[in-house]
């Protein structure tokens, strides 16, 4: 039966330098559970934003059970029957989980005053009805873990009586059997005729619960399927589709000897037991979805955060790093993907930056040396192609390629042996990308050793000796230069595929 | 992963002193025990109401500010307020204005810096506490402008008879404004917990833009807030040149700090999210009685000052320490 509950035509968004969402189609039937994918940056959250009424669209339109609506507001669209669940949790921590459930729309007596015990009731009720006897209603919700707040969370969604409800990712910060529980809710509230939208890099649970999926792909639609005539080969296919491979130097420097090994490395829940070895020259990619815990991986390395356990040898030799200074005097550089906030001094000038970073080297008898800072940064300006007049003027000034240019040149300029460095090119042009990742191979013929995150798979592809793939913490399978292909990496992140380390 | 549950009676301890109203309670009870053994004064009529004249002005002014400040707005100009609505008031009785008309305006006075406040954080989305430092600046000098820094004097005598001959609000044989501290403390109580509006403060305190998301109007209340606020902080203001007699030009100096901390200790978190009524009324309360104990053993009062800043700052540090445990 074609019973169309929501249909979106012509969505079109653009944020400033990129096309969010390029006539964007797509098709809710009611009663379903739909499942949309695509890779990192393909447009979902955005679509889904422009659905629960967060952004407005540039273009096209939106039907909703016969009828065309516009949403300025998320109230709007709830109001009409959308509802969403984000990706990031929306708790009032310091409130019930009772408060959470109802927040504005708590019971109320006849004198209009909040009912606590109605309220309280419904809310143990309503945690039964899905098996979790064990959360007390009265708690603060600040103390639940997180997989139970975003239980909650859905609970809250849940009791909108929602026509169309939108679910963001909601089991990455899940346990299993919480996974189930959501499983289990899915299929009630599809039961008493909610249409669900469902998000979610795990194609596992896509097999489990959806009855079709659409595709996206550079915030384009690209196919919509039903589930049970698919397989994950397939929908795998339909994400990457891409042909163009582009050449950032993988493969050109030569690998000399063992740099930095780590042995079981594990963080908290973010980093499990992991494992791997970087070489002299050697540009050392790592692969995984948003949340694999890539990043914390490289905050653990660079003394961010105190491993729980496992073992990191720099030259052969065990070193214990125990903050980001003692990092840095061992010869370690880490460059964070937030290089507006955490990575440059914006307000100052990249002069000013150059000398921030090497304070230590241009100090004299105590006195700063302004002079030499300005001529380091000359020289780098020079060496870098730094687009800019002058080296006196302001970060913010510049572009975002130009930015990732003064904070490479703050790092390398220390000559560290190991770069850790996380996603150097979002948001950057293309022409700029591919300077910086010669700049980062030149690095890497002089013996320095990189690791890199990027979630732009064709452009990891492009930079890597070799891939790690990570999947919820865990290392999932290495590439070498000859077996890396973007079919590989995305099936290895998704966690379809497990490779036995050889 | 669950987190672990602590059992057991050192279990039970640590949870109640995870409290906060409870341990000032316990603070204040010890301060009156001991009190009451070592002063014969202390445990009299006389003496309770001089503590509750010392705390009824800052409770007055604390309870709105407490809901507003859950929700994370301060308001630093509360003294200022205080001080140049009674000198509109006291301005306009020694011109011969009628008694509730010149009351009148002074609450409306205190009501448009609210309004002003409101104006400043909402629109001009300046910071809480910039846009009302800057109130509470220019109001301490417009109000010290418009009585030319002299003392008011020479009110109509029925004015000072409503606070000090108990005519207003006073039945039961309780004073003026011990009872309007209990009826403002209880109506701000009874809002927080049980009117969705005031509720809210919780809310977007916790979460401000999960709050919007969820259908909030959070502009709305903030401006209501503030208004509430500056109402109170006028309203305190009369009474106080009511029960003087005179207004004098320091009327409501220091007033802002003292509440603010006392809210503080109470366990209202700058953060917003947290705190209640009783909370900032035992922390008003402590404030008083620590103020009462130095006077009635003969101490340098300004130890007051020295006490109560250490109180707040190990208060704010053991709610700290105890959020960092949690996580």
């Amino acid at each position: 039966m074609d019973d169309i509950i929501l249909d979106v035509q012509g969505m079109t968004k653009d944020f400033p330098g990129v096309r969010a969402l390029d006539d964007m189609r797509f098709t809710l039937r009611r009663g379903e559970i739909h499942a949309l994918l695509g890779e990192n940056g393909a447009g979902k959250s955005t679509l889904m934003n422009i659905l629960s009424g967060a952004y407005t669209p540039d273009a096209g339109q939106i039907t909703l059970d016969g009828e065309r609506v516009s949403f300025r507001t998320p109230l709007d669209a709830e109001k009409k029957g959308i509802s969403i669940v984000h990706q990031e949790l929306a708790i009032f921590g310091s409130s019930t989980v009772g408060e959470n459930i109802f927040t504005t729309h708590a019971p109320r007596n006849a004198l209009g005053m909040i009912d606590y015990g109605k309220m309280y009731a419904s809310a143990r009720q309503l945690l039964d009805e899905y098996g979790f006897s064990d959360v007390n209603e009265r708690r603060m919700m600040r103390r639940l873990s997180v997989g139970r707040q975003q239980i909650v969370e859905i609970l809250r969604a849940v009791k909108k009586n929602a026509k169309v409800l939108i679910l963001d990712e909601p089991t990455s910060a899940l346990t299993e059997r919480e996974t189930d529980v959501l499983m289990q809710i899915m299929r009630n509230l599809n039961q008493q005729g909610v249409s669900i939208i469902y998000i979610s890099h795990r194609l596992e649970e896509v097999f489990r619960i959806c009855d079709s999926a659409t595709i996206m792909r550079d915030g384009r639609y690209i196919i919509t399927l039903p589930v049970a005539q698919t397989t994950k080969d397939e929908l795998v296919r339909h994400m990457v589709g891409r042909d163009v491979i582009y050449q950032y130097g993988a493969g050109t420097s030569p690998v000399g000897e063992e740099l930095l090994r780590l042995e079981g490395i594990s963080y908290k829940r973010y980093v499990k037991n992991v494992s791997l070895t970087l070489h002299k020259g050697e540009v050392l990619g790592l692969a995984g979805l948003e949340g694999a815990g890539r990043t914390e991986l490289l905050q653990t390395i660079f003394g961010v955060h105190r491993p729980d356990s496992g073992r990191v040898f720099l030259e052969g030799h065990e070193v214990h790093i125990h903050s980001p200074q003692d990092a840095k005097a061992k010869g370690i550089a880490f460059i964070t993907k937030d290089r507006k906030n955490r990575g440059l001094f914006l307000r100052k000038s990249i002069s000013d930056n150059f000398l921030a970073a090497n304070l230590d080297r241009f100090t004299r008898r105590g006195l700063t040396q302004f002079k030499l800072a300005r001529q380091g940064a000359e020289e780098y300006k020079e060496r870098f192609q730094i687009k800019t007049p002058d080296v006196k003027k302001k970060v913010m000034k510049l572009s975002g390629g130009n930015q990732q240019k003064v904070l490479l040149s703050m790092w390398v300029s220390r000559q560290p042996k190991v770069l850790l460095i996380d996603e150097p090119t979002r948001g950057i042009d293309v022409g700029t990308k591919e300077s910086i990742h010669s700049l980062i191979r030149d690095y890497a013929k002089e013996g320095m050793g990189v690791i890199m995150i990027s979630s732009d798979m064709p452009e990891l592809i492009g930079a890597s000796d070799r891939i790690v793939a990570m999947y919820e913490g865990s290392v999932f399978g290495e590439l070498d230069l000859e077996s890396i292909t973007e079919q590989r990496i995305m099936s290895l992140t998704s966690g379809i595929e497990v490779e036995a380390k050889g | 992963m669950e987190k672990q549950v602590v059992s057991g009676p050192r279990g039970i301890i640590r949870r109640i002193f995870e409290i906060r109203e409870i341990v000032i309670l316990l603070l204040v009870l010890l301060l009156g025990v001991f009190m009451s053994i070592r002063s014969p004064q202390f445990l009299t009529a006389r003496n309770f109401q001089i503590v509750g004249n010392y705390m009824a002005t800052d409770m007055i002014i604390g309870a709105f500010l407490t809901i507003s400040l859950i929700a994370g707005n301060t308001d630093f100009s509360v003294g200022s307020n205080m001080g140049c609505s009674a000198f509109v008031c006291g301005l306009l009785l020694n011109a011969g204005t009628a008694i509730p008309l010149a009351m009148l305006a002074g609450l409306v006075t205190g009501v448009l810096i609210g309004l002003l406040n409101a104006f400043c954080v909402v629109r001009l989305k300046v910071l809480p506490m910039i846009a009302t430092m800057g109130t509470w600046m220019a109001f301490k000098g417009v109000g010290l402008m418009i009585i030319n820094s002299s003392t008011l004097s020479n009110f109509p005598r029925d004015f000072k008879a409503l606070v000090q001959d108990n005519q207003f609000l006073g039945f039961l044989g309780i004073p003026s404004l011990l009872m309007s501290m209990l009826i403002v403390t209880v109506i701000a109580a009874f809002l927080l917990k049980y009117v969705s509006f005031f509720h809210q403060a919780y809310f977007i305190g916790s979460n401000p833009e999960s709050a919007k998301l969820s259908g909030i109007n959070v502009k709305r209340f903030t401006f209501v807030l503030y208004m509430l606020i500056g109402l109170c902080a006028a309203f305190a203001g009369v009474l106080a040149i009511s029960r003087y007699g005179s207004a004098p030009a320091s009327l409501g100096q220091g007033v802002e700090f003292r509440v603010i901390s006392a809210l503080l200790i109470g366990g209202v978190s700058l953060n917003g999210g947290e705190g209640s009524i009783l909370g900032t009324f035992l922390g008003i309360l402590l404030m008083a009685l620590i103020a009462n104990a130095l006077t009635l053993f003969g101490i340098d009062t300004n130890l007051q000052n020295v006490l109560i800043g250490s109180i707040m700052v190990i208060s704010v540090a053991i709610d700290e320490f105890n959020r960092r445990r949690q996580s």
